[in-house]
């Protein structure tokens, strides 16, 4: 394990050189199924899609530079309910990959038989963007791979949760990870499991040192770590306190996209969603005599703070719930703050490691002293 | 009324400790203050943080949280549950500069009547010298 090998790509078109290793993994592996970005028949935007047949792989773009939904989400969708009978290959970005870990550890996805696989990610588009580019007929995934992917410059249109990124690169549980960073010229192959190490075995990949990628990778997460310190503080100083909040919160139409398109927030009967928010006219009446009044919608800040309570230790900043807002409300990097404060108390970091219990089910006997 | 401020607090206790103590303080004669307002929960674990952001977006000054001593819940584990949950909530006050100290949780048994007398004591002046709370007067929450 943690072997790297050379992946020969003919040109700068990685989108293809990555759709024939996955071709080429499948063939020697005997594996029929792959789930990877793929462009839609209309040809105007990227979805990760369930493939078996090998002529619509030719569609595939596994580094399109966009994130409408969460691969996670989809797979949690497909192996829920049970393990998947025959293996399926699975392309996801680093912060899909993280979530895959989250959700495996709340039982709403069985890792049997998926073959995960992950890249230098450099960020994503905006859909709306992305696909703005694809129907005006712009290269933009070409651009985006000579310029982004392999020359490791950031784009300023991306996403901003992709900017403050600092785990954009596959982690120790990627069965098999691709590089563009620090691999002294060309892309390399990690095997980071015993999975990946026997899927790849069987390809006859050409071994390759590199010197310094993770130093590499390291210097780019520092530096957005340190961007994210300045948001982090900005947004502090705005939502501070109960009436800042109400302002941060003043554009929310308690519309709950924010939490049907967060990968973490899997609940099938989510409490918010349930009849204990069907109110009567007394509870209108009880409510407008003790405050006054009754803005409504109702209860939207207290929706946002309940769902930060209830999921915040694993929220692992993709920033989906943004991108989902009709509104433009900043809910990521809201939730991304009091991530950061919950997971600190203890040493908590989604995605990290599979062995590690989520906090809120777990206990120490031996802790927490102060509190009682 | 009159000018003096009369904090309004909550209590999660706890059906097997903290609620039986609460009794116990009462039947004994035990003076506290009449400020909590107590809702008798199965285990201290069964508090959903969901309902202490209620009690305190309904203007409640103050919320404790009551249940049985480390290692004598009914449900083994509840009370352990509840000490993250609540230092989860806590440190989530703290972030969004939302007055974290208005937020107690103790351990009480049946036994301690007059344990709960003097922490309800404690709590309420503790949340006198606070003063209200701003988070149940913002009428758009
Ligand atoms: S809260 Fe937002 S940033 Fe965090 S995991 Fe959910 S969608 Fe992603
Ligand atoms: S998506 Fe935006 S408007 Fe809808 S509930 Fe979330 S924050 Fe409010
Ligand atoms: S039964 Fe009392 S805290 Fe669990």
């Amino acid at each position: 394990m943690g072997e790297r090998f050379q992946l020969k790509i003919a040109g700068d078109d990685l989108n293809k050189g990555i759709k024939d290793f996955l071709i080429q993994i499948m063939d020697k592996n005997k594996i029929n199924n792959v789930v990877v970005p793929l462009l839609i028949p209309s040809k105007n935007n990227v979805f990760p899609t369930f493939v078996r047949s090998k002529e619509l792989l030719e569609d595939a773009k596994p580094v399109a530079p966009v994130l409408p939904i969460s691969t996670a989400t989809m797979v949690s969708k497909i192996t829920k309910l049970s393990p998947s009978p025959e293996k399926i290959l699975v392309f996801l970005k680093p912060c899909e990959l993280r979530a895959v870990l989250e959700l495996t550890k709340f039982k709403q996805i069985t890792l049997d038989n998926l073959i995960l696989i992950s890249y230098d990610c450099m960020g994503a588009y905006k859909t709306e963007f992305y696909e703005e580019a694809l129907s005006g007929g712009k290269d933009i995934d070409s651009e985006y791979v000579s310029k982004n992917l392999l020359k490791g410059e950031q784009d300023e249109n991306i996403r901003d949760a992709c900017k403050l990124c600092e785990n954009f690169f596959p982690t120790a549980f990627a069965d098999i990870g691709i590089g563009f960073i620090g691999t002294d010229g060309g892309v390399i192959i990690e095997s980071n499991t015993e999975k990946g190490e026997e899927t790849l075995s069987k390809l006859g990949l050409e071994k390759k040192e590199v010197k310094d990628r993770d130093g590499k990778l390291e210097k780019i997460s520092r530096k957005r770590k340190e961007e994210w310190e300045k948001v982090r503080k900005d947004i502090k100083g705005e939502t501070e306190g109960i009436d800042n909040l109400v302002k941060y919160f003043s554009k929310c139409i308690d519309c709950h996209n924010c939490m049907s398109q967060c990968p973490i927030c899997f609940c099938r009967e989510c409490f918010w969603e349930s009849p204990t928010f069907e109110f009567t006219p007394l509870n209108f009446l009880g409510w407008a005599k003790k405050r006054g009044a009754v803005k409504l919608p109702t209860d939207t800040i207290f929706f946002h703070l309940g769902r930060l309570t209830h999921m915040a230790t694993s929220c692992i900043a993709c920033g989906l719930c943004s991108d989902a807002c009709p509104n433009d409300i900043k809910v990521y990097e809201l939730f991304h703050l009091v991530a950061d404060d919950t997971q600190a108390v203890f040493d908590y970091k989604p995605g990290r490691d599979l062995e590690e219990e989520v906090p809120l089910v777990t206990f120490k006997e031996d802790e927490l002293k102060e509190l009682g | 009324m009159g000018d003096k401020f009369e904090p309004k607090l909550v209590g999660f206790f706890c059906n097997w400790c903290t609620s039986s103590a609460a009794d116990l303080a009462g039947t004994s004669r035990m003076q506290y203050p009449p400020n909590i307002r107590p809702i008798r929960v199965m285990c201290s674990g069964s508090v959903d943080t969901a309902y202490i952001w209620r009690a305190f977006l309904e203007g409640a000054d103050g919320v404790i949280i009551g249940g049985c001593h480390p290692g004598d819940c009914h449900y083994v584990s509840g009370n352990y549950k509840a000490r993250r949950r609540i230092k989860i909530f806590e440190t989530i006050m703290k972030t969004l500069g939302l007055d974290e100290k208005r937020l107690w949780l103790r351990w009480i048994s049946a036994s301690e009547g007059k344990k709960f007398a003097e922490t309800m004591k404690e709590f309420t002046e503790h949340i006198r010298k606070l003063g209200p709370s701003k988070i149940g007067k913002n009428w758009s929450v």
